[in-house]
């Protein structure tokens, strides 16, 4: 219980750190970064106090320690990382939800494949039950079709035979008088 | 924070800085093994492949204690301690004073015996001096080398815990003198250094890691050199001037509460049921049990409990050993409760951090690290700033290998104790493994450049290979740490291999380093 009450604690303080750094004036100064119009420092400090004024109203004196020994360190954490920092960490960030973001649409992108394909098998296996012996009707007419195209190549290559005879002289046998 | 002029600024660097510079090599070792030091029951546990360590007293106990004391000369009935130690044992300590040649002194002379929680059997003894005994188990010796190099550099006493006491203080003088310096303290505290290479940057890494663990480096420094002056130089002085040089009678006095003697001879009452009424009137089970004039009508037993639910002070209780009748909260010192006593009541809480299990530990932890980080960049600091004198530039040297050899080193005492604990040899080896890691790390240290660079790697190789280590010599494994529910061991693998990985990772990446705005002419 009271490691948990700590840290709640620190995770709401944490969350006032992360503001008050990004809001300092001093530090903005320092890495030439634009001051901010809006600023709620009070309301900040406010949430980073309140934690532990919550623990000491509810007695429990040890999560207090905790809390303030772990502020010591998050705050030092916190304060510690330049804006360059956190800007190879945000791109770090942002080349992972790009990466991720890849894999999501082309991994959605498959699955929306998939899912229709096998939408139309139910549709198929209707088409099939309504109509019986449609399958038999098909294969029949792709028999035809294959009769038909064997036909169509014999004539082919008869007519070009006939081509071929007519141009070329006839051949002289041995011992024939023409 | 401090307005001061030009001159005093300047003695107040020069405090500052030599008395960080003077020491800083033994107080960042002191302070980075109390990081470690803080986890001491945990490696313990975790080097002899998981251990149930009871955090409480378990089991009947009065019929062993009528058995053992029966089997003890009555005159060790003196005093009779009884705490859990481990794999369901309990440990039953009959004490008495003597005289111990060795020191002069009168000591606590005792006849200890490990007894089998469940069944009452006795699995082993031992007798000395109270001193000498506890820690010649070898499965300890990590655990205790570690403590040992923490509370006094492994200096013999009382030597060493003069030391570590002044190194405490040194380590007050530096922050308070640390924080008259700094004018803006509160202003710079989200100012992080720019890392562009230069001093300034230096400075501030360090100036901001001092300013957020200042209150905490004051307190963990106060309360470490009231430890080591205490036992080394207070008690000894006390009792000369006020007890005829005899401490057992002042710590007798002070932190016992006095009773009218009656030697008349009564059975103790039923030990198992004050456990019974201790625990509930306190919700948890006693941690410690101390048995005073066992067998007579005077006897009492005081039960302490650790510390309650969200508290910082612990709690113990007093029964009359005869009637079993409650008598009250025992205080630290002294008869009643008092401000004196609950402050020094504190100090044992607010020093080692484990006051409230893992939450606290690990947040000793991070603040001993912090530390340690403060004192290495201010000696690095200090060094940079005269890096055109050759003399401080080896000192320069110095500073990288101590700050990377140390975990070496300490890693190394661990390696060392793996590969002996099967032939059980070693309280000898752990501190001389230790030895040979240092020296090894001199070696290497002076013969390459980039100290940190080259340690690095070296350090995440043993971070990474000491729980196979662990394993091939006879170590629990993990599905066997699984089936018994050892967390321990399992937890501190992970760590350590995860610490390696990151070593590795990150260890070696080069610091990015800003760019410099570039100035545009004006229009």
């Amino acid at each position: 219980m009271t490691g948990l009450l700590a840290f709640l604690a620190l995770a709401v303080s944490t969350a006032a750190l992360l503001y008050l750094r990004v809001t300092d004036p001093r530090r903005r100064r320092v890495f030439n970064l634009p001051p901010l119009d809006r600023d709620r420092p009070l309301l900040a400090q406010a949430a980073l106090w309140l934690p532990a004024v919550g623990l000491i109203l509810l007695g429990n004196l040890a999560a207090l320690v905790i809390w303030m020994g772990g502020i010591a360190v998050i705050g030092w954490a916190v304060a510690a990382a330049t804006p360059n920092t956190v800007v190879v960490a945000r791109e770090r960030f942002d080349a992972l939800r790009v990466e991720s973001a890849k894999r999501y649409v082309s991994l959605r992108a498959g699955l929306r494949l998939w899912l229709r394909v096998l939408s139309t098998i139910p549709a198929q296996l209707r088409e099939e039950a309504a109509t019986p012996g449609q399958s038999d009707r098909i294969a029949a007419l792709e028999a035809r079709i294959a009769e038909l195209e064997t036909l169509l190549a014999g004539r082919s290559t008869s007519e070009s035979d006939a081509a071929n005879t007519a141009k070329s002289p006839p051949l002289a046998i041995a011992g024939s008088r023409p | 924070m401090i307005a001061l002029d030009q001159t005093r600024t300047k003695r107040l660097v020069a405090v500052h800085g030599w008395s960080g510079t003077v020491l800083g090599l033994l107080l960042y070792a002191v302070v980075l093994t109390g990081a470690i030091a803080v986890f001491a029951n945990e490696i313990g546990t975790w080097s002899k492949g998981g251990e149930n360590r009871a955090s409480a007293v378990e089991g009947r106990l009065h019929k062993p204690l009528y058995d053992l004391a029966r089997s003890v000369d009555p005159s060790f009935h003196e005093e009779i301690m009884i705490r859990p130690a481990g794999d369901h044992r309990l440990r039953f300590s009959f004490q008495r004073h003597e005289l111990n040649d060795e020191t002069g002194q009168i000591e606590d002379y005792a006849k200890v015996f490990y007894v089998d929680g469940a069944t009452g059997e006795t699995l082993s003894t031992e007798t000395g001096f109270l001193r000498d005994l506890g820690g010649r188990n070898p499965g300890d010796a990590l655990e205790r080398f570690l403590v040992d190099l923490h509370v006094r550099l492994y200096v013999p006493q009382p030597w060493g815990l003069f030391l570590t006491g002044v190194l405490g203080l040194a380590m007050m003088v530096a922050a308070v003198s640390g924080f008259m310096m700094h004018r803006h303290l509160l202003r710079d505290l989200f100012t992080a250094p720019r890392e562009r290479g230069l001093l300034s940057d230096r400075r501030d890494r360090h100036v901001l890691a001092a300013a957020w663990g200042l209150p905490f480096s004051i307190l963990l420094a106060f309360t470490g050199a009231f430890f080591s002056f205490a036992i080394s130089l207070g008690l000894p002085i006390v009792a000369m001037v006020a007890f005829g040089g005899d401490q057992e009678a002042i710590i007798e006095r002070v932190l016992a509460v006095p009773q009218s003697e009656n030697p008349v001879a009564a059975p103790l009452a039923s030990l198992d049921y004050i456990v019974m009424d201790s625990t509930k009137r306190t919700g948890k089970a006693p941690v410690l049990i101390t048995i005073e004039n066992y067998g007579r009508d005077d006897a009492r037993v005081t039960t302490n409990h650790g510390y309650a639910q969200g508290a910082l002070l612990p709690i113990s209780l007093m029964f009359d050993g005869h009637t079993r009748a409650f008598l009250g909260e025992k205080p630290t010192l002294g008869t009643t409760p008092s401000t004196g006593s609950a402050a020094v009541s504190l100090m044992g809480p607010l020093h080692f951090g484990n006051f409230s299990g893992l939450a606290s530990k690990t947040a000793w932890f991070a603040l001993g690290l912090a530390m340690s980080f403060v004192v290495a960049t201010g000696m690095q600091l200090w060094v940079k700033r005269r890096a055109e004198d050759p003399r401080w530039r080896q000192f320069g040297t110095i500073v990288e290998i101590t700050v990377w050899g140390l975990p070496l080193a300490l890693l190394g005492s661990a390696v060392a104790f793996f590969i002996m604990l099967p032939t059980g040899n070693t309280l000898w080896w752990t501190p001389f493994g230790f030895l040979l890691a240092a020296g090894a790390a001199i070696w290497i240290g002076l013969r390459t450049e980039n100290v940190s660079g080259t340690f690095q790697p070296i350090i995440a190789a043993l971070c990474i290979g000491l729980p196979v280590l662990r394993h091939l010599t006879g170590g629990t494994s993990w599905s066997e740490a699984l089936l018994e529910g050892e967390t321990t061991v399992l937890t501190i693998d992970i760590l350590l291999v995860i610490a390696g990985l990151a070593l590795l990772r990150y260890g070696t990446t080069p610091r990015r380093v800003a760019p410099e705005p570039v100035l545009e002419p004006a229009e």
